[in-house]
């Protein structure tokens, strides 16, 4: 059965009008993905209602490709505008923005985009062909596991404090602090949340992100104009920003390809388990991702001045996010993120209900799905390369012009995403903040994964300890979570001197023996 | 300094919440409690590395001195600051088709960003584009004129 | 005798042809646009019901409907925006849930609306409640679940929806009638609690019958319980609580309601409107296709129903508050 679904999906696929959806979601979501302010989630929850008269094949290719579009834009406004347009891109930011400072900003563009395409057909390709299996993975975590891999997930903050460790740990700590913000799951206690209604679900993560990257930067380019210094360079006389020239070379050569093949199929593989997992989404996977080459390299310090691992990793990572958050949803009929949760939206309202028969009454639909992102990927590649040469010409815009340009879009894109105007004075709350921390030298991702992993730390929690009755024992009861647990603890202590100290122990013990 | 100044104020934010949390449930306030003693040691930790550090400093001065930004940066920085509160508060009150190009054009002549021809022709297109986009197409329920 | 009999028939019979062609004329007075405020995310449970209904209302009543989204805090910012600020002249309505509707106000002192600020127009559809285990479970029955419950108290993790929703104060329903005590686990929806029973996480979910039946009917979730009337036809080896001696019915509801002082003759349009609707052979079967339980409750019979609930879900709530406080 599944063979002829695969076939039957794919000749679904090559219908003009499917393909035309595929291209205009692409282009679309690439487009709205590189407005610093406008984000993924905006877009999907302002298009969604649209497809809704669509056939039911065409409006989810539609929205596929516009998520997967969406994605590749924000990293393009994270590359040129240091303002990421998707949480997943905040990422990218740290390696892509310095590159495309030191005027090569075609070469950041052209590696994001080949990494994006190597993990998004990787996952499409997991995504075909043994999807069914690996969706039984996702029963077994549960909150017991969800807690161990945000511990893990925090762990990272170690490694993304460009500076001093105790300042970004700071951040971390407040960026857990404020994910707390909110109805507390057991209680139902509102936290933090001052009486007022817009908070009781959170500080929307969304919101938050292009109040911290925009805002700042908007008020750097419109004060320094031309003249705008890059985040780590605090030389008296500045850098000048250097206009990347149309006509640099994109794509990377032969050689670089094969070079970076280990990093992105590593990263695509990284994504591809983290969608997976319900409960972590494209926001995490990319961050593990750039941990794990950060910590695979030789070359860990020329992460964070524009070394192209850095953009690497994140990108093909949140491009196999899409295909790995969908395995679930056909395994089980469980959503793998929230954006895969909308995408199922779509898909109620044709009548078809999240659940097994995805695989075996509606199958036609789903596979041309799958398909669909396959396709899209591709799409993004060959639409990727004509929209940003387009888009490198944006640097050439006056950093004067293009700072209240980013605070219009900003407001507009904070507005839209659930229709609150107190988000909009959220946000420039965060771009305050993100104002103070950059000013006085705290990294901020560490403050975006602290806010990331706030919410799912502090539920998995209660719900496990509730499960455990109360005792602590319960993670270490379930492999996996011990397993992960053990890992993280690993991490930290490899961060601190310690391995290091014990290294210099055993070479004295074994001098002392020689002598 | 700034390292110091950081975690006092990481300090009295840390309070502040500890203090909010006192009133909740014993499972509402366990994960708050734990992040704040975290980052309330985390900040005496920066403190005590910051003492340190000036130990090494022998110039008193120079232990007490504070990177200030230049004054004509401050000045620009927050008149830009004023006109975005100021955007922000408009839209809602007196509508997005005043407030947005009253906010580029008043910015953009304030920090003299190009030719005046330019600038208006940017204002218009700005705000344009994003009407015809969210509010014709995509039905954005921002409120588009004063509110009588 | 009988003559009176033909004539009652057949005065019945003239009235029932009729009342569809003079429904075809209705046409809504209070406007030609009408906004919906939806209090939950697009592409939701809402949503779908949105996206069903409206299509078929808007040909009975000859208007048009706009979906505006206002998603947090479960409704409350919507509802609290359409009981305090919205005109009451039929040209903003919402869709209404309970029991949220009634639990944020109860459960919150911030949340400020109360359903005496709402004139409630129809209730469309009803999600019954029920227990579903792993097929992995050693539970293999209701009574299973029970003695499990009795021999070990405050031991059998039972997840829900979420604090507030309705699988809490159904499982807290069912503590109080069986005389036992559950380990509640919260969670982020009907979604994940199915999906931590299925995964053998949590013993028992408590949850509805709409999202769980795809899993149950390939085999991937076991039914103990469900929480209605009568035995839902699509589980019919499933007992109802109330056949087995516990008096549960309880599920999660879905309707319509407006800014209180609607003008009565606007607000009978409205029910009338979708009580059409809900009789529309067409509509039924997509409803069903969408596991949607048509359960039309219109008029004053909502605003009783919803009074109703208030006043059970307060009292639940009274005694429940300090134990889930102080856990």
């Amino acid at each position: 059965m599944p063979d002829s679904f695969l076939m039957i999906g794919l000749i679904n696929v090559l219908d003009p009008i499917n393909i035309a959806a595929i291209l205009l979601g692409t282009l679309i979501g690439m487009f709205i993905g590189a407005m610093p302010g406008l984000s993924a989630t905006m877009a999907i929850a302002l298009l969604l209602p649209l497809t809704f008269s669509f056939r039911p094949e065409t409006g989810l290719a539609l929205l596929a490709s516009l998520y997967l579009g969406a994605m590749y834009g924000g990293s393009i406004a994270a590359i040129l505008l240091r303002t990421p347009g998707t949480p997943a891109a905040a990422a990218t930011v740290i390696d892509g923005f310095p590159l495309a400072q030191q005027g090569k900003a075609g070469k950041a563009l052209g590696f994001s985009l080949t990494a994006s395409l190597i993990g998004g057909l990787l996952s499409s390709i997991v995504l075909l062909t043994v999807a069914p299996l690996l969706g039984a993975l996702v029963l077994n975590f549960g909150p017991v596991q969800i807690f161990a891999i945000a511990v893990l997930g925090m762990t990272i903050i170690g490694s993304l404090s460009t500076g001093s460790a105790v300042l970004g740990l700071l951040a971390g700590a407040l960026g857990l602090l404020l994910g707390t913000i909110g109805m507390d799951p057991t209680t139902g206690t509102p936290r933090f949340t001052m009486d007022n209604l817009s908070l009781f679900g959170g500080v929307p993560f969304t919101v938050a992100l292009i109040g911290l990257f925009s805002v700042p930067q908007a008020i750097r380019l419109i004060v320094d104009g031309d003249k705008a210094k890059t985040m780590t360079e605090d030389a008296p006389g500045g850098m000048v920003k250097t206009v990347s020239k149309i006509k640099d070379r994109m794509l990377p050569t032969g050689r670089q390809f094969i070079e970076m093949l280990p990093n992105s199929l590593r990263s695509g593989v990284i994504g591809v388990i983290v969608g997976l997992i319900p409960g972590t989404g494209g926001d995490t996977a990319s961050w593990f991702a750039y941990n794990e080459a950060k910590r695979f390299s030789r070359e860990k310090e020329k992460f964070g001045t524009g070394h192209t691992p850095g953009i690497v990793a994140p990108e093909a990572a949140n491009n196999a996010v899409v295909g790995g958050s969908l395995i679930p949803t056909i395994a089980l009929g469980i959503p793998g993120s929230s954006a895969t949760a909308v995408l199922l939206g779509g898909l109620m309202v044709h009548g078809i209900l999240p659940g097994p028969t995805l695989m075996t009454d509606h199958g036609a639909v789903t596979y041309t799905l799958l398909w669909a992102v396959f396709f899209a990927n591709i799409a993004l590649f060959v639409v990727g390369i004509m929209f940003t040469r387009a888009c490198i010409s944006v640097t050439k815009i006056p950093n004067r012009v293009v700072g209240p340009v980013i605070i219009v879009l900003s407001i507009i894109g904070a507005f839209a995403i659930n229709n609150s105007v107190f988000d909009i004075w959220l946000m420039l709350g965060f771009g305050f903040l993100g104002f103070l921390l950059d000013s006085c030298k705290v990294p901020t991702p560490p403050l975006v994964i602290g806010l990331i992993l706030g919410p799912v730390l502090d539920t998995s929690l209660q719900q496990s300890l509730l499960i455990g009755g109360g005792s602590w024992m319960v993670f270490f009861e379930s492999k996996i979570s011990a397993v992960l647990l053990v890992i993280a603890f690993l991490s930290i202590l490899q961060a601190t001197p310690l391995f290091r100290w014990i290294g210099i122990g055993l070479r004295r013990v074994r001098s002392s023996q020689q002598s | 300094m700034t390292r110091l100044l950081v975690a006092l104020a990481a300090i009295i934010i840390a309070l502040i919440f500890r203090n909010e949390a006192a009133g909740y449930p014993r499972v509402a306030a366990q994960l708050p409690k734990l992040i704040t003693s975290v980052m309330i040691g985390l900040a005496l930790l920066a403190i005590v590395q910051q003492l340190l550090a000036w130990r090494q400093v022998t110039d008193g001065a120079s232990r007490y001195a504070l990177t200030m930004p230049s004054w004509p940066r401050i000045r620009d920085g927050s008149v830009f600051v004023a006109l975005i509160i100021l955007y922000a508060w408009a839209i809602t009150s007196i509508g997005y088709l005043i407030a947005t190009p009253a906010f580029l054009l008043s910015s953009l002549f304030i920090a003299r960003a190009t030719k005046p021809w330019i600038i208006l022709l940017t204002a218009a297109i700005v705000t344009l584009a994003i009407w015809v986009i969210f509010v014709n197409f995509l039905r954005l329920p921002i409120p588009l004129f004063p509110r009588i | 005798m009988k003559q009176r009999m033909y004539l009652a028939c057949a005065s019945a019979l003239a009235i029932a042809t009729a009342a569809p062609l003079a429904a075809q004329d209705m046409q809504y007075t209070a406007a030609n646009e009408v906004t919906v405020l939806q209090g939950f995310a697009a592409g939701g449970g809402s949503d779908a019901l949105a996206q069903l209904v409206q299509p078929y209302l808007a040909e009975v009543l000859g208007v048009n409907f706009v979906n505006q989204y206002l998603p947090g805090a479960t409704g409350a910012i919507a509802w609290t925006r359409l009981a305090k600020q919205e005109p009451n002249d039929g040209t903003i309505i919402s869709i209404t849930n309970t029991p949220m509707l009634m639990t944020n106000y109860l459960m919150n002192p911030a949340i400020t609306y109360t359903i005496e600020e709402l004139t409630p127009i129809a209730n469309v559809v009803t999600d019954p409640g029920l227990a579903v285990v792993s097929p992995n479970s050693p539970l293999e029955t209701f009574e299973d679940m029970l003695n499990a419950a009795r021999d070990n108290p405050r031991t059998l993790t039972v997840g829900n929806s979420g604090v507030g929703g309705d699988d809490f104060f159904t499982s807290v329903m069912f503590e109080r009638a069986a005389g036992v005590e559950f380990q509640k686990v919260p969670f982020q929806g009907d979604g994940p609690s199915m999906t931590a029973a299925m995964g053998d996480s949590i013993d028992v979910s408590f949850n509805n019958v709409g999202i769980t039946y795809p899993q149950i009917a390939a085999g991937n979730l076991r039914a103990l319980v469900v929480f209605s009337e009568e035995r839902i036809p699509e589980l019919p080896d499933v007992p109802t609580a109330r056949e087995l001696g516990y008096d549960v019915v309880a599920g999660s509801s879905r309707g319509y309601s407006a800014p209180a002082g609607m003008p009565d003759d606007i607000r009978d349009q409205l029910v009338e409107g979708l009580r059409i609707v809900t009789e529309n052979p067409d509509f039924q079967a997509a409803a069903a296709a969408q596991a949607m339980n048509i359960d039309f409750i219109g008029g004053d019979d909502y605003t009783a129903f919803l009074e109703n609930q208030f006043v059970e879900f307060s009292a639940i709530w009274e005694e429940v508050k300090d134990d889930v406080q102080n856990q």
